[in-house]
C-alpha cells in the first residue's frame, strides 16, 4: 500500500495550471525524485502536501490512509510529514540546540516538554554531524550547516515522510557528497519515505530509487533513474526538440 | 541554552532556564518600585504621576505580548483598554453592578475584541502593516461610536463613574499599589508565557512564520492567544483606571494619548524585553516631567531628547545596556593569551 496517494490532483493559479491532473503513488521507504524543467510544478506539488499552498483546485492527496487537503502546514507536520525547504528557514534568535528543539517539541504527535524535547534534539545534532555546534547561533552557520540543521528539525519530530525541496543546491561538490551520505543513512536509519524535488542529477542518480519527471504540471516520465535519463522525451523537455539528433 | 544575563544568540533575550533568575528581575522591579512612594513624602501629585506611570507600563507590557512576541502591530491599545473600561462603566452605572462582576466583564470584552482581531490578520493572512491598519481603522471607529453613542457613553463629556466612589480605590496611594500590583501580574504572565511551550512557539514565528508552521507550530492559535491575553491585559488595566479615576471620556483613551505613548515607551524599553515597558515608562515620565518647566518649549525639547535617546539605544534600553554590561565583562575577564 502506498504511503502517500495523489489522485488527479490539479492546482490552477489564475487559470493557468501549475499541477494538471497528476495521480502519484510513493511506496514506504522508497526515495522518490520529482524532477523537470523550471516550472513544471514540482515545488508546487510539494507546498500542496505541506499544507504552505490552499487546497487543490481538484483531487485527492492522502496519506497513510488519511486526507491531507485542506489541513494547514501544522497538522500535516504533526501527521509525520516534514519539509525542508530550498532556502534555509532558520531561527535565528535561537541556538542551534534550540531551533531543532522546535520541531521535537512540536512536530512529533506527542506533546514534549523543554527537556525530552532538548535530549531529542541533542541526541540527532550527533546523529547528523552538527553536535559541536549545539550552542552557536544559527545564525553562524555555514549554509551547509543550516541546511543539516533544517534536516535535523525535521527529523527531531520522528516523520515517516520527508519531503525535501531542492536542497542541494548552492553546496559545493564536497557538501554535495557530504548531504547525499547524510540523506542516505537518515533514509536507512528511520525507513523514511522520501519525495524530493532536486535538479542536482548526480544527487539524484546517487539516492533516488524512482525518478518521476514533470512537464507544465502532469507527469511526463516515470522509471528508474537510469531508464529516465535515456527518455528521448525527457531529453526533449530539458533540453529542446533537436538535442536527441545533435 | 541562554548565554550570561539571558541574552541569547543574535542578541535576543532568551528567558532564562532557571525560575529564580527568570523572576528575579520582577522582585527587584517591584521592590524598587514599591518604595517610591515612601520617598516622595505622601505628595498627592506625585503619586498620580506614579499612578500614569504604572498604567503606561502596564498597557506597554500588553502591547509587548502582543506586538513583541508575536508581531502583530495592534495599534488600538487605547481602543480596547476603553471598550472595557466604558464596559465596566456602564454595566455599573445602569445596572448597579459592582466592581468585582463589571471589571471582569469589561476584561472579557477586550479580549474578545482582541482575539477578534487576531483571528481576522491570522485568517486573512495580514502582514505587519496591514494589521497596523486594521486596528488603527478599529481604533477610529470606537472613538466615533464613543462620540456618536452619547447616550450610552456620554458623547465627548464622558461619564462619572459610580462604581469605587468613595472608597480606597480613589485614594492615590492605595491606586498606586492596586496598579503596582497589576503591573507585577503581567509581568509575571508575560514571563511565565515566554517560558512555556506557546513561548517557544511565539519565539519561532517571530523569527519565521513559515519555518515555525513547518516545524509543527499553529501559528493561528499562538497569534489569537497572544491577541486574547494582550487584550485582557489592557482591559484590566483600562476598567480599573476608570474606576480609579471616577470618570472616563474618549479622550482618556485617545489614540495620541495612550497608543502613541505606549509605542513610544516600548521602543525606548525594548521590544520583546521583559523590563523594557517598565524602563522606558520611567525614563519617558521622568523626561517629561522633567521639561514641565518649559511651558509651551516642552513638547518640542521633548521630542528632541526621544530621538537623542533612541538613536543612542537604538535596540531598546535594556538590551543597550545589557551589551555593553556584557562588553565590559569580556573586557574584565581573565586574559588567556
Amino acid at each position: 500500500m502506498a504511503i502517500l496517494e495523489l489522485r488527479g490532483v490539479t492546482k490552477r493559479f489564475g487559470g493557468l495550471p501549475a499541477v494538471d491532473d497528476l495521480d502519484l503513488d510513493v511506496a514506504p521507504g522508497r526515495v522518490v525524485a520529482l524532477i523537470g524543467p523550471n516550472g513544471a510544478g514540482k515545488s508546487t506539488l510539494l507546498q500542496l502536501i505541506n499544507g504552505l499552498i490552499a487546497p487543490t483546485t481538484a483531487g485527492a492527496i492522502r496519506f497513510e490512509g488519511r486526507d491531507l487537503l485542506g489541513r494547514s502546514p501544522h497538522e500535516v507536520r504533526r501527521m509525520g510529514v516534514a519539509t525542508v525547504m530550498q532556502r534555509p528557514r532558520v531561527f535565528t534568535s535561537m541556538s542551534t540546540l534550540e531551533d531543532v528543539a522546535v520541531g521535537a517539541r512540536f512536530g512529533g504527535g506527542e506533546r514534549l516538554r523543554e527537556g525530552p524535547a532538548t535530549e531529542v534534539a541533542a541526541e540527532v545534532l550527533e546523529r547528523l554531524g552538527l553536535g559541536a555546534r549545539r550552542d552557536v547561533s544559527v545564525a553562524e552557520l555555514t549554509l551547509h550547516e543550516q541546511r543539516v540543521l533544517e534536516l535535523a528539525r525535521a527529523l527531531a519530530g520522528r516523520p515517516r515522510l520527508l519531503l525535501l525541496d531542492e536542497v542541494m543546491a548552492g553546496l559545493n561538490p564536497t557538501e554535495l557528497t557530504a548531504f547525499v551520505e547524510l540523506v542516505r543513512s537518515v533514509r536507512d536509519d528511520a525507513g523514511l519515505t522520501i519525495v524530493w524535488v532536486e535538479h542536482v542529477m548526480r544527487a539524484i542518480t546517487a539516492l533516488a530509487d524512482d525518478v518521476v519527471v514533470l512537464a507544465l504540471g502532469r507527469r511526463l516520465a516515470a522509471g528508474s533513474p537510469d531508464e529516465v535519463m535515456r527518455d528521448p522525451r525527457v531529453i526533449e523537455a530539458y533540453l529542446g526538440r533537436g538535442a536527441q539528433r545533435c | 541554552m541562554s548565554g550570561p544575563l539571558g541574552l541569547g544568540p543574535g542578541g535576543v533575550v532568551a528567558p532564562p532556564a532557571s525560575s529564580l533568575r527568570a523572576y528575579l528581575p520582577i522582585v527587584v522591579a517591584s521592590v524598587v518600585l514599591a518604595l517610591v512612594p515612601l520617598s516622595l513624602g505622601g505628595s498627592r501629585y506625585f503619586l498620580s504621576l506614579g499612578v500614569h506611570l504604572l498604567v503606561v507600563a502596564s498597557y506597554a507590557v500588553a502591547f509587548n505580548l502582543v506586538f513583541g512576541s508575536t508581531s502583530q502591530l495592534f495599534l488600538c491599545q487605547g481602543a480596547l483598554a476603553g471598550a472595557a473600561a466604558y464596559c465596566s462603566v456602564i454595566l455599573g452605572n445602569r445596572y448597579g453592578l459592582p466592581l468585582w462582576l463589571t471589571i471582569p466583564a469589561g476584561v472579557g470584552l477586550a479580549a474578545l475584541l482582541g482575539g477578534g482581531l487576531s483571528w481576522v490578520a491570522v485568517s486573512r493572512r495580514l502582514e505587519v502593516i496591514y494589521l497596523g491598519i486594521v486596528t488603527l481603522a478599529f481604533s477610529l471607529v470606537f472613538t466615533n461610536l464613543l462620540l456618536g453613542g452619547r447616550e450610552l457613553t456620554g458623547g465627548e463629556t464622558g461619564l462619572v463613574v459610580d462604581g469605587g466612589a468613595g472608597t480606597w480605590l480613589r485614594s492615590p496611594a492605595a491606586a498606586y499599589y492596586l496598579f503596582l500590583a497589576l503591573l507585577v501580574g503581567h509581568l509575571v504572565v508575560y514571563r511565565a508565557i515566554e517560558r512555556s511551550r506557546l513561548g517557544w512557539g511565539f519565539r519561532a514565528l517571530r523569527d519565521d512564520e513559515v519555518a515555525a508552521a513547518l516545524a509543527g507550530v499553529d501559528v493561528a492559535r499562538a497569534k489569537v492567544t497572544a491577541g486574547v491575553v494582550g487584550a485582557a491585559m489592557l482591559g484590566s488595566v483600562g476598567a480599573t483606571f476608570a474606576a480609579h479615576e471616577g470618570f472616563v471620556s474618549p479622550t482618556t483613551f485617545a489614540f495620541g494619548e495612550v497608543d502613541v505613548r505606549v509605542l513610544v515607551v516600548l521602543a525606548l524599553g525594548g521590544v520583546g524585553t521583559l523590563l523594557g515597558p517598565v524602563v522606558g515608562a520611567v525614563v519617558v515620565t521622568v523626561v517629561d516631567e522633567l521639561l514641565r518647566p518649559l511651558g509651551q518649549l516642552r513638547l518640542t525639547v521633548y521630542g528632541v531628547v526621544l530621538v537623542v535617546i533612541f538613536l543612542g539605544f537604538r535596540q531598546g534600553m535594556v538590551r543597550s545596556v545589557r551589551s555593553l554590561w556584557m562588553r565590559a565583562g569580556t573586557r574584565a575577564g581573565p586574559r588567556t593569551d
